[in-house]
C-alpha cells in the first residue's frame, strides 16, 4: 500500500486480519456485530508509524479477556493470573498488528509498530484529543458469548 | 520426560505458555527467557540440555536475531535447532534469520497442535 493512504484498503486488511488470527489462535470465529460495544476493562494498543500513524486497539471485558487467552493457550480460566491474561491480550493485539504490517508493507510502503501496549481499568475509555478520524467494529465470538471491540485511530 | 529441553525465547509470557504446553505434551522439559540476554545466560549455564531453540525476533534488550549471532558464534551451539517463531513475515527478517543459522520459521498466530507438529518435524516425538 504505497502512495495515497487508502483508509478502506486498510480497514479490509484488518478485520481479514483479526479474523484470521482468532480463527487459528483460538479456534472460534469472531463475527462483525452491530451491538454495543461491550464493557473495555482490558485495551492492548499499538502505533503504526508511517506515512499515516495510526492507533490500534482491541478493547475486551475481563471475562472475555479470560476466555480468549484459556482458548489460547490451553489453560482453563480459573488457573490464568491475571498478569498472563493481560499480556494474552497485548500478544493478541501485536500478532493482528504485525501480521497487518506485513501486509501494507508487502506494496514498498515502510510502516514500522511500536511494542504494544495494555491498558486496564473497568470500564474505560480512550479519548483522542486530535482524533480525525477512526474505524470501530464490535465482534461476537461465534457462540455468542464474548465480544471485541477493534478500532482504528487515525491521528 | 525426555532429558532434553526446549528453550522457548520470547517477551510474551502467553507464547511461552503456549510452547510449555506443547513441549509438556511431547515429553520435552522447556527453559524460558524474556529476551536474546536471558537466553544466552542460560544457554551458557545448562550446556547439552538443550535440544531446540524457538526465538522471538522482535524483544526488549537483545532481540532474536542478535541472540542467534552470539549463540551460533559458540560451535557448541551448531547442532542445535533454532527456529524463529515470530509475526515478521518480511522476506528481509526471514533471510537474515536464516542467514545467522536459523533452520525453520514458525509464523504467529500458531495453535498448540500446529506448535506440536512442528516441534515434532525438528526434533521428533516422545520417546516410546
Amino acid at each position: 500500500m504505497s502512495g495515497r493512504f487508502d483508509l478502506n484498503a486498510l480497514q479490509t486488511i484488518f478485520s481479514e486480519v483479526l479474523t484470521n488470527t482468532t480463527q487459528v489462535f483460538m479456534g472460534i470465529e469472531l463475527l462483525p456485530c452491530a451491538a454495543p460495544a461491550p464493557d473495555a476493562d482490558i485495551s492492548g494498543l499499538l502505533i503504526l508509524i508511517g506515512e499515516q500513524p495510526i492507533v490500534i486497539r482491541i478493547a475486551v471485558s475481563s471475562a472475555a479477556a479470560g476466555h480468549f487467552v484459556s482458548l489460547m493457550t490451553g489453560i482453563a480460566e480459573t488457573e490464568l493470573s491475571e498478569a498472563l491474561v493481560s499480556d494474552g491480550i497485548a500478544e493478541l493485539t501485536n500478532i493482528v498488528s504485525g501480521r497487518a504490517k506485513a501486509i501494507i508493507n508487502a506494496d514498498s510502503a515502510r510502516y514500522r509498530l511500536t511494542p504494544p501496549a495494555i491498558i486496564e481499568g473497568n470500564s474505560h475509555r480512550l479519548l483522542f484529543k486530535s482524533r480525525t478520524a477512526g474505524f470501530c467494529q464490535n465482534y461476537r465470538s461465534s457462540d455468542g458469548r464474548f465480544g471485541l471491540t477493534f478500532e482504528l485511530i487515525y491521528v | 520426560m525426555n532429558e532434553k529441553k526446549i528453550l522457548a525465547v520470547d517477551d510474551s509470557a502467553m507464547i511461552r505458555k503456549i510452547i510449555s504446553g506443547a513441549a509438556a505434551v511431547l515429553g520435552y522439559g522447556l527453559l524460558e527467557a524474556g529476551n536474546g540476554q536471558e537466553a544466552l545466560v542460560i544457554a551458557e549455564r545448562q550446556p547439552g540440555a538443550i535440544a531446540l531453540v524457538l526465538l522471538d525476533i522482535n524483544m526488549p534488550v537483545m532481540s532474536g536475531l542478535e541472540f542467534l549471532r552470539a549463540f551460533r558464534a559458540n560451535p557448541d551451539n551448531d547442532t542445535i535447532p533454532v527456529a524463529i517463531v515470530s509475526t515478521e513475515s518480511e522476506s528481509s527478517s526471514v533471510f537474515a534469520a536464516i542467514k545467522l543459522g536459523a533452520q525453520a520459521y514458525i509464523l504467529k498466530p500458531f495453535s498448540i497442535e500446529e506448535m506440536e507438529r512442528k516441534i515434532v518435524e525438528l526434533i521428533g516425538g516422545p520417546e516410546l
